[in-house]
């Protein structure tokens, strides 16, 4: 599993297709994304809330490479996803949230790379609709922008219905100050 | 001047309040309309509707699969909570409103109240300690910005909330010590200033306490406060660290939520104020249900009850 985490600064540059000139906060082992500027063949979207009351906006970004890995009978994918708020208000905390879906059978298995997220489907041969479990990263140090990426894998390849994969992030935010709670969501 | 423009302004603002309220509680019925927010419903004895605290949301839990199966998952609507151990809260949609008080007991959740004004108005949980409840009330304009926030009291008797006469500002969180209801104001400097107002009169006017109170959650504890100390909770010579979710109950037990950074899933922790220990805690929190001298952490896989006394004894139990 490649996992990299960092508190801030995860860029999307979400037109442009490039995962570049983002300062690289800490990686754990020897990554698989790709180096920096880097173009990466990839599929995205942003969805944007605009906040009542003229508190700015609050955006989900989800990515995911386009080109599979197959690695013997594993497939698998780079996968980014944030929460970024924009406006004038303090944050008293930015969560993104995400989960992958994908049709498998005879017992495979799908994971995002996070302790405890694997799921399979049963051993049947009919297709079913698997999905990981829910997992976040919050941050409540006063940034305005939550992200998280890692490796998403699924086997074996035979068992994965070609182009059933989806991934979807959810952003929330608690602004200083107003009580609501702001969410939205984006899949690809 | 200053003064007659002000004490017009409360007067407006008092008459605000008590037309829009006896609008509902005057006609002696509840609009007929539902929640705006589509709460689970069990379908089986082995289903409860449960509070996540952390997602803000009810979830379904199935007590013999031991996971959530479904819960409230409307973009935008959220369920909002006490500090303290309460079966009370407050529903509504950060967009449109349509804010409720409702009731989750025995795993189902019952409508208390409905807003009269649907689409300019929303109440967030403030303090209660059983006896007395009292609510956070904002108006908003039609472009969503916020016209005034009070402090209302909860009238169980006439099913009513009742604004306090002298309290306004940009209140922000409330904590009950005896009779004393404490709370915070954001000033537009960005200070929090503390107030203190008797709970029990409506007429009562506020006492300014501090105007250098700390950022953080305002929480008390057998008749003091708790401070807030660079994002520690300080509680005598104890220091906690504070959570995503804090809550206390009366005797002692504060209670936490937070990301467990391993798993990103809900860990909850459990400690006895009075001296520090941790008397229990789960990961993989789905939802959470408060019994008698005790808290039930329905969790992925596994429920854990964590339960306490007045004498302090304490304990955990795993199934």
């Amino acid at each position: 599993m490649v996992k990299l985490k960092r508190m801030t600064g995860l860029c999307f540059v979400a037109g442009l297709g490039l995962v570049a000139g983002c300062p690289i906060v800490a990686a754990d082992d020897n990554s698989a994304l790709e180096p920096q500027g880097t173009y990466v063949p990839h599929t995205n979207t942003s969805q944007t809330l605009t906040l009542p009351g003229a508190e700015g906006t609050l955006t989900a970004n989800v990515w995911r490479s386009s080109y599979v890995a197959q690695t013997g009978n594993a497939l698998t994918w780079d996968w980014q996803v944030s929460a970024v708020y924009a406006g004038p208000r303090s944050v008293e905390w930015i969560r993104t949230q995400w989960y992958s879906q994908a049709d498998l059978r005879n017992g495979a298995s799908i994971s995002m790379g996070v302790s405890g997220d694997s799921a399979s489907a049963s051993y049947s041969s009919s297709w079913q609709t698997v999905r990981t479990p829910s997992k976040y990263w919050t941050n409540n140090n006063g940034a305005k922008e939550s992200d998280y990426r890692g490796n998403l894998v699924i086997g074996p390849a035979v068992d994965y219905r070609q182009g059933s994969i989806v991934t979807v992030n959810t952003a929330s935010v608690k602004l200083a100050g107003d009580p609501k709670t702001y969410t939205i969501s984006a899949g690809v | 001047m200053k003064r007659i423009r002000r004490w017009k302004e409360r007067a407006a603002v008092l008459l605000a309040v008590c037309g829009a309220l006896l609008i509902t509680t005057g006609c002696g019925s509840q609009p007929a309309y539902e929640n705006s927010v589509v709460i689970p419903k069990p379908s089986n004895d082995d289903e409860h509707v449960i509070e996540d605290p952390v997602d803000q949301r009810f979830v379904l839990y199935d007590e013999k699969k031991k996971a959530a199966v479904t819960w409230t998952n409307v973009p935008n609507e959220f369920v909002y909570n006490f500090s303290t151990p309460s079966d009370v809260y407050t529903i509504g949609n950060s967009l449109t409103n349509h804010f409720s008080i409702v009731r989750l007991a025995n795993g189902t959740v019952k409508t208390l109240y409905v807003l009269p004004d649907q689409a300019h108005e929303a109440v967030f949980p403030l303090a209660t300690n059983g006896r007395m409840t009292f609510f956070l009330l904002v108006h908003y304009r039609d472009d969503g910005t916020e016209v005034w926030r009070h402090i209302v009291r909860w009238d169980d008797d006439s099913k009513a909330l009742l604004p306090f006469e002298y309290v306004d500002g940009a209140i922000e969180q409330g904590a009950l010590v005896g009779r004393d209801l404490y709370y915070t104001v954001i000033r537009p400097d960005r200070s929090v200033w503390l107030y203190r107002v008797d709970g029990t009169r409506l007429n009562a006017r506020p006492v300014l306490v501090s105007t250098r109170w700390a950022e953080g959650p305002l929480l008390a504890c057998q008749g003091d406060l708790l401070t807030v100390r660079g994002h520690r909770l300080v509680y005598g010579s104890r220091l906690f660290p504070e959570g995503e979710v804090n809550l206390v109950t009366p005797n002692g037990i504060l209670v936490q939520f937070d990301e467990d950074e391993n798993a990103l899933t809900t860990r909850a922790d459990v400690y006895e104020l009075r001296d520090g220990r941790r008397i229990g805690g789960a990961i993989d929190v789905e939802g959470v249900q408060w019994i008698q001298n005790g808290i039930r952490l329905d969790c992925k896989g596994h429920i854990e009850t964590v339960f306490w006394s007045e004498s302090g004894k304490s304990g955990a139990i795993h199934r």
